[in-house]
Order: structure tokens, then C-alpha cells, then sequence
């Protein structure tokens, strides 16, 4: 038999840093083995989103399930230790650490064996095996991307949030990290990203959620998000 | 050049590698709490005494106590930062800052109380022979623990900075505070542990310092600009670079008093202190990152 | 009767030495509480303006540089002089440092400066220090005597807690505030933050060292282990972090409950065994500190909190 199917709901969630509220009140949910995208103009609050979720930003009011359970304002080491796992955009690795200390650091939080799990890295990302004792301050942008999700998978997320992978990256590396991403789901996991690029990212997305001005206006199956002509016009037409 | 050796360079090595035990802990400390902790010197003051009373209740070698001062100045190091630390860990650094010149102080005067503010020696009288190599290379024993005992513990510290979950996290945390706590990792006991890493190493430059010159309750103090300067010296947050910075920190200020010209020492022993510092504002100034560059603010 | 004279003369020179305290607390709350400038290298201000009043005001002796003896009045312009040059020539070095650097780099000249005070003893005469330096109305019989030179301490600093209410609350004061809240900001405003903040670390270091003369003259003697530099430094720190930093009144009120409770711990003495009085100033210190701790953790605000 196979094992649950979790599922990770957001409610409504009013969040911001102190008097200013970013989000006014934002729903998504999300289920393993789904790529969510998270659309919309700069400042609309898709990384403030993402922050609350993960509990870096206190949320005001609204509620984070995940299966039954409520996880809204947990700290970060238990909502970590539930099985959701973070990359965000910038300073997204330990740059002084090798490739195989910053995976090991993942893991942190495992008392079981993670070799396998590292194997698994390994295999999504074969570029980084040859490096895997070099310094990752000293690789690529896409190496460095690479080694910043991996260390986000070995704790075995149920869900992962992706803050803009793929920004400034090389054409490359762009097409290999989209192409890691849809990986990542098909091992079981959630994926829930913030991405500029919001043609391609739905094409691969199972849900597109358009935020503007802290409001999901919008929610809806990749497919039909790229034919709807208000949102290609808005969004999505300056991008290619 | 012998005389330089056995009057300059070793001593030279031998302070250097106190200093060296006491700038790690600093250079540590700064890359996990980010503030310039003001107390160190005293916590080497405290490992030094704590080895006193062992050395006089049970008349051993005062090296022989330092399992002692261990004990003694890492349970300290976690207590004050419970007190005195924690509740300013959201705080600016200067708040921190401010309260390590208190403790500082509070540590002083606990030390004058508990023991007195007289000089003490560990052993009196007691004069060792000097190994001889070769004739003329001379060592005193205590010299030799000191370089050979500091070597081994920068071996094992690296070790555990290198190999162990802790250690790693440690470095994990001191490059990136914000991810380490997003990876899960538990700070509050990273912090936990770099208090007995740094408490350790400066109880036991305590005590060597101690067993070289002799103990005063200012001991701790007069060696913290050194220790910055060495710090700073290798890059702040650099444990590392710390001991280079002390190495060369602790060779400048024997070899400033050397009689490079003539017969007079090029600069009076009475300013050592000064020779640290002179090469720490000239590296703020040129480089404030460091030889090995750290984290500047 | 002997009690009640022996009470009053205390008092006045609680009152004298607070005062002196409350000058050198308004230069670091100038610094500090407006500008954000981490000056832990107090005492060194303090001892230059100490000695070269000192130098200034006294006969000759051939122990020391000296001989001048110029009036007390011209002994603390010096005073205001030296320090002033000493912080100008230390801040262009070190006040583009920021926070811990700067504390660390001022802590050690500070620690410099003793140094050559100690050692340099055809300047200072090294450890035994400078005696016999005259104090305004000394000849005056007491307590007129101290009641005139706390007259002329309350006179100064009155003057210079006009004088710096007027400031802070002046554009350059609120241009000050601007760069310790935002320095990026205000630079991009056009204004030369770089001078501005050597102007403030250089007239609160002169008055630093106005207070070190005025404690001089008031104790007639100047001498490296007259007082601890540290712990001058730390109960300067502390007295402004108790009143309120960023409040000229808070440093004032500040400098006086610090010094009370200071030197009233040596009150205690008359009712302590004698091993006890030799540790009574140890004990005191360590009071101090926990004054400092209670305080930070519980009221980080000071007593008179900064008007905004």
C-alpha cells in the first residue's frame, strides 16, 4: 500500500512585518507529488508568502494545516521536523561549507542514516558529485542553486518552497533546474514555487495562484492560466 | 642567533600560542553572536585561578588541573550567556558589547573576592632545567607544554570543527545565521557549544599563561587587545586565522624589544602591548577584513 | 554637630564629583545617545585632560615636565585642547570603523595612553604621578572652599547643558540623530557624514577631558593608579545607560545616582569587619555591574527615556 497522501492548506493568512500587513488574506493548498506556482507582479508578497508559510513571518490572522493538523506561527525547527523545507532566494547555502557538509546540514535534524537520501541528491544533481568536497561558495550560480535544493531534500521534505530557483541563472541551467523540478515531484514531493519566468513555470504546474497586492486573485490549473488572456497579457506577456 | 632563538623566537612562539588558544575562542564567538566579547580575557583569568585552588589543595602540577579549569570556565561561559548574553541575542551588538564589559568586571572583582588581589605563583621556587638541543637550543619544560599542549589542542578543536555534527553546524551557523535556523539546526545549542569550545580553549591559556609569568585578577584583561588584535588580525570569524594572527601577534611583541640596532632594545618591553595594537589599527585601516578574509561590519 | 559638618562635606563632595561626572556623561551622550559613536576609550580622554592640566598649573619640580604654573583657568583650556587634538587625530583614524572596531580600537589607545603615562616618567613622573596641583579656592577656609569649586563645577555644567539642549534640538542636532538612525540615508541627503561625526567624537572627547581636570584639581593629585581607567570608563557607560541615552537630563540624573550609590557603598565600610573593607571595592564594581545588568534587561530606556 502506499503511504499518505499529505496535504498542506493555507487559509486566508494575514501576515506582514510589524503594523504593515503584505498579505491580506491568502489561500492555497497543495498536495504531494503537485507543483504549485505562485504568479504575480514584484511586491505582491509571493516571498512574503512563502515566509509565512515556513513561519518566518508572523501570521496575523488565518490559519496553515497541514493534514488536519494546525502548524500557523509554529517555529521554524518543528514545521522543519513535519517534513517542509525551505529554499529561499538569495544566501540559500553555507558558502565556507564543501557541497557534502552543506547536504549533510539538511539532514540536520535526521537520526537516521541519510546516505541514501544524499545518494538521491547525488543522482538529481550528477554535476555536483565531483564537487561534492569543494568549498560551494566557490561553484557556479546553477551549481550553487543545485547544492541549495539539495540541502532542502535531504531531510525528506513532504513539501518543498522554491523562492525563484531559477533567477539569474544561464539558459543551461535554467532549462536543467526546471527539469530537476519536476523530478523533485515525482519522488512524492509538494512543490510550491515563486517563479519570474510564470509561462514556463506553469506549463510545468499542476495549480497557477495569481497574487497581486497580497490577494490571491486567481487560482486555477496551469493550463487554463495560460489561456486566460487577461492573465497572459498582464503577466505574462513581456517575459519571452 | 641563538640568543634570538632562545630569548626572542620561542618565547615568541610561546606567547603567541596562548594567545593563540584565547583568539580562537574570540574569533568563534564572534562568527556565531556577532559582538566583540569583552569578558574572554577574564574567563582566562577565572581557568587560571580555578587551577590555583587545585594546585594548592592537592599539590599537583598546575597542568595537572586543567581538566579543572575546563570544567570551571565552560560551566561559567554557559551561565553568563544564559544571564548576561541571552536575553540580547535580538538586540544591537552594542548592547552585548556593553554587557561584556560588565561582565568583564563582574568577573574581575568575583576573581579579587574569591582569591585576592596579591600575585601568586603556582609553584615557588621551583626553577626546572632547561632541555638543551644541539648544545645551545635551550626550552624550558613548561615552554615545551605550552607550544606542544596549544598544537594539540588546535589538532583536536579542528577535528571537531571539521568532522563532528556540532562542529559543522557551528561553521554552518557562523556563515549564515538565517539559513542555519531554516535548515533546522538547533542555534540555541550551537551557541551552547561555543561557549564550551571558547570557555575550554581560554581556561586552558589561563592556566598555561599562569605557569609562564604568574597570576594577577588583570591577568585576563591586560591579554584581550591581543587577542582582538590577533583576531582581527586573522580574519574575524576565522578561528584559523586567529592563530596565525596570534602567532604573529605574539612574535611581534617579543621580537619589538629584540636589540636590532646597537645594543637597545628596538622598542621598550614596557610597550608590547602596544605592538599588538599598532597592528591591528594598521590592518582596520588597509585590510579590515583580515589576512584571511573575514566578516568586516 | 562634628556629624552633621562631617555629613555636609561629604555631601558637597558627592555633589562635586557627580557634577564632574555629569560634564563627562553629556560629551558621551553627545557621542552615543545622539550620534551613535561607541567610545569605550573614555579614560584615555580623561587622562590626557587630567595631565595636561596638570602639567600646565603647577611650580616646577624636577621630577615631571612642568613648571609653568599657569592659572587654573588656563589649565583647563589645555585640558579642552589636548583632548580635543587627541580625538581629532583618533577619529580620523578610527571612526570609520564601525561599532565593536571602534570600541575595540578606542579601549585600546585608551590602553596606550597608560602605557605612556606610566612609562614615560620625565613627562608624568611615571607611577608615582603629579602632586601639589592647585585647587581653586583652596585658601578659602571650609567648607567655602568646597562649596565655591562645586559652585564653579554646577556653573559648567549648566553652561554646557544649555549649550547642548540648544544643539540637539538644532538642525545640526537632528542631522546628528538622522545619521546614528540611517547613516546611508543621510548621506545621500548630501551631508558630509564623515565630518559630522568627528565633529561630535571631538567636542564630547573634549569634554571628557575637561572632566579629567576638574577631578584633578579637586583631588590635588594625578597619578596612573589613581583610578582605574576601566572602571572610570564603565561607570561613565553606566551612568548614561541609567539615566536614559539620548537625554542630556538622563545623562545629568544619571551621573549623580551612579556616583551616590558609588561612593556610598564606602559608607558601608564603617560597619564592615576589616578583611571586608579591603574588598569593598571590588564588591562595589561588581554592584555596578549588576546595576548595568538589571537595567538593560529591564528598563534598556534609562530612567528619562529619549524624547522623540
Amino acid at each position: 500500500m502506499k503511504k499518505k497522501i499529505h496535504k498542506l492548506v493555507v487559509e486566508n493568512i494575514v501576515s506582514g512585518y510589524g503594523d504593515m500587513d503584505i498579505l491580506k488574506g491568502v489561500s492555497i493548498n497543495i498536495s504531494q507529488e503537485e507543483i504549485v506556482v505562485i504568479i504575480g507582479p514584484n511586491g505582491a508578497g509571493k516571498s512574503t508568502l512563502m515566509k509565512s508559510i515556513f513561519g518566518l513571518i508572523p501570521i496575523k490572522e488565518g490559519n496553515i494545516y497541514f493534514d488536519e493538523e494546525e502548524i500557523t506561527n509554529l517555529d521554524t525547527q518543528s514545521i522543519v521536523k513535519k517534513g517542509i523545507s525551505y529554499v529561499p532566494q538569495v544566501k540559500n547555502i553555507f558558502p565556507n561549507l564543501t557541497v557534502q557538509e552543506n547536504l549533510e546540514m539538511g539532514a540536520y535534524l535526521r537520526k537516521d542514516n541519510y546516505l541514501e537520501t544524499m545518494n538521491d541528491v547525488f543522482k538529481l544533481y550528477p554535476d555536483l558529485v565531483e564537487k561534492r568536497n569543494q568549498i560551494a561558495g566557490q561553484l557556479s550560480g546553477g551549481q550553487q542553486q543545485m547544492v541549495a535544493i539539495g540541502r532542502a531534500l535531504m531531510i525528506q521534505p513532504e513539501f518543498i518552497l522554491l523562492d525563484e530557483p531559477t533567477a539569474g541563472l544561464s539558459p543551461k541551467m535554467y532549462n536543467d533546474t526546471f527539469e530537476s523540478i519536476q523530478k523533485i515531484k515525482t519522488l512524492g514531493v509538494g512543490v510550491i514555487m515563486v517563479e519570474q519566468n510564470a509561462k514556463r513555470a506553469l506549463q510545468i504546474s499542476d495549480r497557477g495562484c495569481v497574487l497581486v497586492s497580497g490577494e490571491n486573485k486567481l487560482t486555477a490549473s496551469g493550463q487554463s492560466l495560460l489561456m486566460n488572456e487577461n492573465i497572459t497579457n498582464l503577466f505574462l506577456g513581456g517575459n519571452e | 642567533m641563538i640568543d634570538f632563538i632562545n630569548f626572542y623566537f620561542l618565547p615568541g612562539l610561546v606567547l603567541g600560542s596562548i594567545y593563540a588558544l584565547g583568539a580562537m575562542g574570540v574569533s568563534l564567538l564572534f562568527g556565531i553572536l556577532r559582538f566583540a566579547h569583552f569578558a574572554h580575557g577574564d574567563l582566562m583569568s577565572f581557568g587560571a585561578y580555578i587551577a590555583l585552588s587545585m594546585v594548592s589543595i592537592f599539590h599537583v602540577s598546575p597542568f595537572f588541573a586543567i581538566p579543572a579549569s575546563i570544567l570551571g570556565s565552560s560551566l561559567l561561559a554557559i551561565l553568563i550567556d544564559k544571564v548576561c548574553y541571552k536575553p540580547f541575542r535580538k538586540s544591537q551588538t552594542v548592547v552585548l558589547v556593553i554587557s561584556s564589559l560588565g561582565v568583564s568586571l563582574m568577573l574581575r572583582s568575583f576573581i579579587q573576592l574569591t582569591w585576592g588581589v596579591s600575585l601568586e605563583v603556582y609553584e615557588i621556587g621551583v626553577i626546572k632545567d632547561a632541555i638543551t638541543f644541539g648544545g645551545n637550543f635551550r626550552i624550558s619544560e613548561n615552554h615545551l607544554v605550552i607550544i606542544i599542549g596549544t598544537f594539540s589542542l588546535i589538532y583536536l578543536t579542528h577535528i571537531f570543527l571539521a568532522k563532528t555534527k556540532l562542529g559543522k553546524a557551528m561553521r554552518a551557523m557562523s556563515d549564515d545565521q538565517d539559513l542555519a535556523l531554516i535548515t533546522g539546526i538547533n542555534t540555541e545549542r550551537v551557541i551552547q557549544a561555543t561557549w564550551i569550545v571558547g570557555g575550554s580553549l581560554a581556561a586552558v591559556a589561563g592556566v598555561f599563561l599562569g605557569s609562564d609569568t604568574q597570576l594577577n585578577p588583570r591577568m585576563g584583561w591586560d591579554q584581550l587587545l591581543p587577542l582582538f588584535a590577533a583576531a582581527i588580525l586573522g580574519g574575524i570569524g576565522r578561528p584559523y586565522g586567529a592563530i596565525a594572527g596570534a602567532m604573529v601577534i605574539g612574535m611581534a611583541e617579543e621580537i619589538s624589544s629584540f636589540p636590532f640596532f646597537g645594543t637597545e632594545p628596538l622598542l621598550s618591553p614596557a610597550y608590547k602591548t602596544g605592538v599588538a595594537f599598532f597592528i591591528m589599527v594598521i590592518m582596520l585601516i588597509v585590510r579590515p577584513t583580515g589576512l584571511f578574509k573575514g566578516r568586516s561590519f | 554637630m562634628d556629624t552633621l559638618y562631617g555629613w555636609m562635606m561629604y555631601i558637597l563632595s558627592l555633589l562635586t564629583v557627580g557634577g564632574i561626572y555629569a560634564i563627562m556623561g553629556l560629551g558621551l551622550n553627545l557621542q552615543w545617545g545622539i550620534t551613535g559613536l561607541f567610545n569605550i576609550g573614555v579614560a584615555g580622554f580623561f587622562a590626557v585632560g587630567g595631565y595636561a592640566s596638570a602639567i600646565v598649573t603647577t611650580k616646577f619640580s624636577p621630577n615631571h615636565l612642568g613648571g609653568f604654573d599657569l592659572p587654573f583657568i588656563v589649565g583647563i583650556l589645555f585640558s579642552m585642547i589636548f583632548s580635543g587634538l587627541m580625538a581629532a587625530i583618533i577619529g580620523k583614524i578610527c571612526l570609520r570603523l564601525r561599532g565593536d572596531y571602534l570600541a575595540i580600537a578606542t579601549i585600546g589607545l585608551a590602553e596606550i595612553l597608560r602605557l605612556i603615562l606610566k612609562n614615560e616618567v620625565w613627562l608624568t613622573n611615571g607611577p608615582r604621578g603629579i602632586p601639589g596641583i592647585p585647587r581653586p579656592f583652596e585658601d578659602l577656609a571650609q567648607p567655602w572652599s568646597e562649596i565655591c569649586y562645586l559652585l564653579i563645577i554646577l556653573l559648567i555644567l549648566a553652561i554646557i547643558f544649555y549649550g547642548f539642549e540648544k544643539a540637539i534640538n538644532s538642525p545640526w542636532g537632528r542631522i546628528m540623530k538622522a545619521i546614528r538612525e540611517n547613516e546611508e540615508a543621510a548621506a545621500s541627503t548630501g551631508k558630509n557624514v564623515e565630518n559630522l561625526r568627528l565633529e561630535t567624537f571631538v567636542i564630547g572627547s573634549i569634554f571628557m577631558g575637561l572632566g579629567g581636570a576638574l577631578l584633578t584639581h579637586s583631588m590635588k593629585y594625578i597619578g596612573p593608579t589613581a583610578s582605574d581607567p576601566l572602571v572610570t570608563t564603565f561607570l561613565l557607560w553606566v551612568m548614561l545607560i541609567v539615566g536614559g541615552s539620548g537625554n542630556n537630563k538622563g545623562a545629568i540624573i544619571g551621573a549623580f545616582i551612579i556616583w551616590t550609590v558609588w561612593s556610598a557603598s564606602e559608607l558601608l565600610s564603617g560597619i564592615l569587619s576589616y578583611e571586608w573593607i579591603n574588598r569593598l571595592s571590588y564588591l562595589r564594581v561588581f554592584i555596578i555591574g549588576f546595576i548595568l545588568q538589571v537595567i538593560l534587561q529591564n528598563r534598556p530606556q534609562g530612567i528619562i527615556p529619549e524624547k522623540n
